[in-house]
């Protein structure tokens, strides 16, 4: 396997996606090659990161929910 | 997980819509406290933008308050609303013309790898702000598979269903979307 095609293969590798024989193809290519498993490693910290930073509130500077409902308030009388 | 769903004391979310529905505004309130924190989030993380994102979440309430009548408990009120909101952000994008961009597979340029030029010590510590900042900058179409797989944890079945799109397609958009946001934290790292 080649670094473009280990490339387009990636992140369905990293999700388990891949069937057996493609799955050690790419396997057996990060093995061998640095550039691609560095990449390989990144994508998986962007994952591990959107997975446990993301979810759910917490971070998130949210506004005032008064303003917003009073907003909704008036929006569904006019349009009900 | 809701008050009602986290079995605290409180009327039930189905209880609540179905005095919202007959026409207990008081109840659609309590709806609205208890899920208003939840639909902003999705609503943000979505769209990348908090002045769209509020928008979005006024037009989910106000979409939800004609509906509620249609929720009968089948599935989690949760998980319900949860729908109405991605479909509700998906509409929008399609009414501002991004909606090629959730099938289209053509327009973004390939990663190229030229063999030791790829320093794989060289992305930072992916952090909340870096991430945040770099998902904001995708392209709507990225950024909802991204979300919806990533964030959310919808399978490619359950993204293709929501979107109209292919499997292959939810696939590669996931796989694009991952490698634009490699390239723009790497980039927002060299700017630092």
């Amino acid at each position: 396997m080649d670094c473009s095609k280990s490339l387009e293969l990636l992140s369905e590798f990293r999700d388990g996606l891949l069937g057996e024989s493609d799955k050690s193809l790419v396997s057996a290519h990060l093995a061998i090659c640095v550039p691609c498993m560095g990449i390989f490693k990144d994508l998986d910290s962007i994952v591990a990161a959107a997975s446990s930073f993301l979810r759910g509130e917490d971070g998130i500077a949210f506004p005032d929910e008064t303003i917003i409902w009073q907003r909704v308030s008036v929006k569904r009388t006019t349009t009900h | 997980m809701s008050v009602a769903d986290a079995g605290l004391k409180g009327p039930s979310d189905l209880e609540l819509a179905q005095k919202s529905a007959a026409g207990d505004g008081e109840a659609f309130e309590q709806i609205y406290r208890r899920h208003f924190r939840r639909v902003y989030a999705l609503c943000l993380r979505m769209l990348g933008d908090p002045t769209q994102a509020e928008d979005l979440t006024q037009d989910v309430f106000v979409n939800l308050f004609n509906k509620i009548g249609s929720f009968r408990g089948e599935s989690a009120f949760t998980t319900w609303l949860h729908r109405m909101t991605v479909n509700q952000v998906l509409m929008y994008f399609r009414k501002a013309s991004t909606r090629s961009e959730l099938t289209t597979e053509e327009g973004e340029t390939p990663v190229q790898i030229v063999r030791g030029t790829e320093d794989p010590n060289a992305m930072p510590v992916v952090d909340r702000i870096s991430l945040e900042r770099a998902i904001a900058q995708l392209p709507p179409g990225y950024r909802t598979v991204f979300v919806l797989h990533d964030v959310e944890g919808y399978d490619h079945d359950e993204i293709a269903r929501t979107l109209g799109v292919s499997e292959g397609t939810s696939k590669s958009q996931l796989h694009k979307a991952r490698l634009k946001l490699r390239t723009l934290i790497r980039q927002q790292s060299a700017a630092a």
